[in-house]
């Protein structure tokens, strides 16, 4: 094997493990709040690591400027989701796990549903 | 307008490799297509944009530069490390979080820097921006992991926001 597909295998084990890691937490935190850190960013790396180590595989310009137009994309629309799904948990009351953590958000909704 | 759906349409002809007349209409069309999709949020930026360029003059260019490429540099680093530490929690052979939602009071004004804030937070270490309330000024966070509130406020504030702040006020 040459080193390009070293660094490009390198890139996307970390991609795959990061990958794992995420479904991994996705199945064992508590409630939907933390579940969404796992889903919404253990996943992150994952594809940063895949999408470089395709890029380097294919090694023109074009590939690699299509690979960081897609992660570019995903950066921005990613966190955009997991907060949207984080905020309609709370709009719709799902319950959190309890723990002696602060809960600042609590009943700063009003009937209108602006928040103070 | 006209711009925008030309330069969509250029995007289209570079990433399908092909330059030919046909390539141009198609990517012409599906242009015109997320256009008409996206116009009302469109307008809304073009002027939000044109407010902020009113408020920054041109000589600073190359230091907004450089301020840019150290900011995407810090972004990159702290979604790194975001992950390593969320792996981290998560390989934890007993898992004993604490998550919570805590306030941060913003001092940013700008949509772009509040937005730009919002979502590098969801990116990193066991935080995600919840909501912000209807006058602008409190981000809701929440956190995996809280072991002291008033330290993780300042390090947001000191750490992102400071950075956020130099280049949108």
């Amino acid at each position: 094997m040459t080193l390009t597909e070293w660094i490009c295998f390198g890139l996307c084990l970390i991609g795959v493990i990061f990958m794992l890691l995420s479904s991994f937490g996705l199945l064992r935190l508590p409630d939907i709040y933390t579940r969404g850190h796992a889903a919404g960013k253990a996943g992150t790396l994952g594809i940063i690591g895949l999408l470089f180590g395709v890029g380097i595989y294919y090694g023109d310009i074009l590939t690699i400027a299509k690979m960081f137009a897609l992660i570019i994309f995903f950066l921005v629309t990613s966190p955009v989701s997991a907060s949207i799904v984080e905020r309609s948990a709370f709009v719709t009351e799902v319950k959190m796990t309890p723990s002696s953590g602060p809960n600042d958000l609590k009943g700063r909704y009003d009937e209108q549903g602006e928040l103070q | 307008m006209l711009t925008l759906n030309f330069i969509l349409a250029l995007t289209w002809m570079v990433l399908q490799r092909s330059f030919s007349f046909s390539d141009f209409v198609v990517g012409f069309s599906l242009g015109f297509a997320v256009i008409t999709i996206a116009q009302v949020a469109l307008r809304e930026q073009l002027l939000e944009t044109a407010k902020f360029r009113r408020h920054q003059d041109i000589g600073r260019y190359p230091l907004i530069v450089w301020k840019v490429l150290g900011f995407i540099l810090f972004a990159f680093w702290s979604i790194i490390k975001a992950n390593i530490d969320v792996a981290r929690i998560l390989l934890r052979p007993r898992l004993n979080i604490n998550p919570g939602i805590i306030a941060v009071p913003l001092d940013v004004r700008s949509e772009v820097g509040i937005t730009l804030l919002a979502n590098l937070i969801t990116l990193t270490p066991g935080t995600i921006s919840i909501d912000i309330s209807t006058n602008r000024d409190t981000l809701y966070v929440h956190c995996i992991d809280i072991q002291d509130a008033d330290a993780l406020r300042d390090d947001i504030k000191q750490s992102f926001e400071r950075r956020v702040i130099e280049l949108f006020p």
